[in-house]
């Protein structure tokens, strides 16, 4: 474990000498002043109470604004996920550290301890990056419009185990490749299309024999990112997170295996 | 006791083509004693530093087997016993040396309560102390390469790889970092050293392996290696143009040298000691007998060159 902390922390040295680390945390910060500012101009309750028939309000103002937290909580889940790649695409060994991971693996720590380092210190930056913002825009809109719905929170950890399951794919990759682009192309192609698509498919009626086996498959093999977005979005709708188990169990299953298998390169590999 | 021991060690690059595969070190077998600077001379591409990477396992052999500290040499806890400095290092250039320290002492196993002194005490050591707050971004390559050092023996390790340690270092930083190894070599570390300077080799090391395109063609100790034990000099108290000097010499292969000096050429021992008894029967005074050294570069060229000839 000491030899983990180590490498998590020499990891993040890393990360907050880059500028990608300094400019992804400086467009998360602004998304909160940006909700900071719309709400202190004009908050989300005078909107509802100028533009809703007063009758509706009376019985739906609870909805009303869940929905708004759903329609926040939805842009804040695809922006925070679709950048948070961007600062520790390199954390993979052999892509940025070239020259000094021969002086790394020459040091008592075992490969196994320290991919998980540089695994999980990505995902540490990522996923206080993710608690910050998402906990921000809440108590922002939570104070203004005194309707707190926790259940919002529930947007960090699915996003964060979307983004472990795509993450841990880049380990792989970039260690088979040498480079960080396939990892990163992948992660952008499952994240955007591949996934959705997936989602539409394996729920499409219009889709039958071997189509259809063949969608169900790649969508019980990957991680399930969109299935586990639209339960975010469900959660802060109704408060109720775990509707589906499913997606959560694959999800980390599909995580845990490919990061096994990106340790299991690791330690053949001649570097 | 053998602080490394490989045998047949080997490693093979496979090579998409059939037939072409890379042999970078092949069937080789080596011992290095505690205490003791060894070097391992070879040209460029001879497979110098994929030994080193066999023996840290940042590389896995094809074959063969080594121990370090007499253990299976793959463990990687006995890591913590060894420092490295490699040839084309790249210190993170966002770190200040202290920083640099910080991170790879830890990683070395240093117990946090004592790195902070452990740093102050390396800096010093490797004269970098006032710059310990700088970023290494700043630093010249001299400078680097002290540092490198640095982290390569703070968690005070007995076995010690330096792979081309003065590399692209000027004439002052080389004395510089050889008398650093130097007092290294006297603190009873085990140093393993990859060098294509052989002056500084022949400097420092005890014990040497030749190695040419992954195989071990010499090795020896550096004393052994060196002395050339068919020729001698003799050196005398006496003016030998004012003795007898051409008549006991004749029947040897002899040149006198700086008017008191004999040179035997090409002889065996048992005609060494004729000459003397011969000398002393002149009453010539011997002061001292040696056999003539070579320098570890003719050692290193000839065994080359005759390795090259026995594969054509």
């Amino acid at each position: 474990m000491k030899n983990i902390a180590n490498v998590i922390k020499y990891s993040i040295r890393e990360a907050l000498s880059s500028k990608i680390l300094i400019s992804y945390l400086a467009l998360s910060l602004l998304i909160v002043v940006v909700v900071l500012i719309a709400v202190a101009i004009k908050g989300p309750l005078s909107y509802i109470d100028e533009n809703i028939p007063p009758e509706i309000l009376e019985t739906e103002k609870t909805s009303i604004i869940n929905i708004i937290f759903a329609v926040v909580a939805g842009f804040l889940s695809f922006f925070t996920s679709f950048l948070a790649i961007f600062p520790v695409a390199g954390f993979v060994p052999g892509i940025n550290d070239k020259g000094s991971l021969d002086m790394l693996l020459s040091k008592p720590v075992g490969r196994s301890e320290f991919l998980t380092g540089r695994y999980l210190g990505g995902l540490l930056i990522v996923g206080v990056n993710f608690a910050f913002v998402i906990t921000a825009v809440w108590l922002i809109i939570s104070v203004s419009t005194s309707i707190w719905n926790p259940s919002f929170l529930y947007i960090i950890p699915f996003n964060l185990l979307s983004f472990a399951a795509l993450y841990a794919l880049m380990f792989p990759l970039g260690l088979i490749t040498g480079s960080n682009l396939t990892g990163i192309l992948t992660y952008f192609i499952l994240l955007i299309i591949v996934n959705p698509l997936l989602l539409i498919g394996h729920s499409a009626e219009k889709f039958t024999g071997v189509l259809k086996t063949v969608i169900s498959a790649f969508y019980y093999v990957l991680p399930k990112t969109a299935e586990l977005g639209s339960t975010a979005l469900d959660s802060a709708l109704k408060g109720d997170p775990f509707s589906q188990f499913l997606p959560l169990i694959t999800t980390l299953a599909f995580t845990v295996l490919v990061f096994l298998y990106g340790i299991f390169i690791f330690e053949k590999k001649d570097f | 006791m053998s602080v490394l021991q490989a045998t047949n060690l080997t490693k093979v690059y496979p090579s998409p083509f059939k037939g072409s595969n890379i042999k970078a070190v092949d069937s080789l077998t080596l011992e290095v004693g505690e205490g003791t600077v060894f070097g391992l001379l070879g040209g460029n591409g001879a497979g110098k530093t994929t030994l080193i990477k066999l023996i840290l396992s940042i590389i896995k052999p094809t074959s063969g087997t080594f121990t370090l500290f007499e253990q299976p040499g793959n463990r990687h806890d006995l890591r913590a016993r060894i420092g490295y400095l490699p040839e084309n290092h790249r210190i993170p250039p966002f770190l200040t040396a202290k920083e640099f320290l910080y991170y790879f002492g830890s990683l070395s196993g240093i117990d946090p309560a004592y790195i902070k002194t452990k740093i102050e005490e390396t800096l010093s050591l490797v004269g970098l102390s006032l710059q310990r707050d700088k970023k290494v971004k700043t630093f010249s390559k001299g400078m680097q390469q002290r540092l490198c050092l640095a982290q390569a023996v703070i968690h005070n390790p007995d076995l010690i790889f330096l792979d081309e340690p003065t590399d692209g270092i000027d004439p002052v930083g080389r004395k510089e970092i050889r008398d650093f190894l130097l007092e290294l070599k006297n603190q009873g570390k085990t140093i393993f050293l990859n060098s294509h300077i052989l002056s500084e080799v022949e400097l420092i090391c005890d014990s040497v392996a030749i190695i040419n395109k992954g195989v071990l063609v010499k090795k020896g100790l550096v004393s052994d290696l060196t002395a050339n034990y068919d020729e001698y000099v003799i050196k005398t108290g006496n003016d030998l143009r004012e003795v007898n000097y051409s008549g006991f010499a004749s029947g040897f292969n002899v040149i006198l040298k700086n008017n008191s000096e004999l040179v035997l050429q090409k002889s065996e021992l048992e005609e060494l000691n004729r000459l003397i008894d011969e000398m002393r029967k002149q009453n010539i005074l011997i002061k001292e007998i040696s056999p003539i050294r070579k320098t570890l570069e003719e050692i290193y060229i000839t065994t080359l060159g005759e390795n090259e000839g026995a594969k054509n």
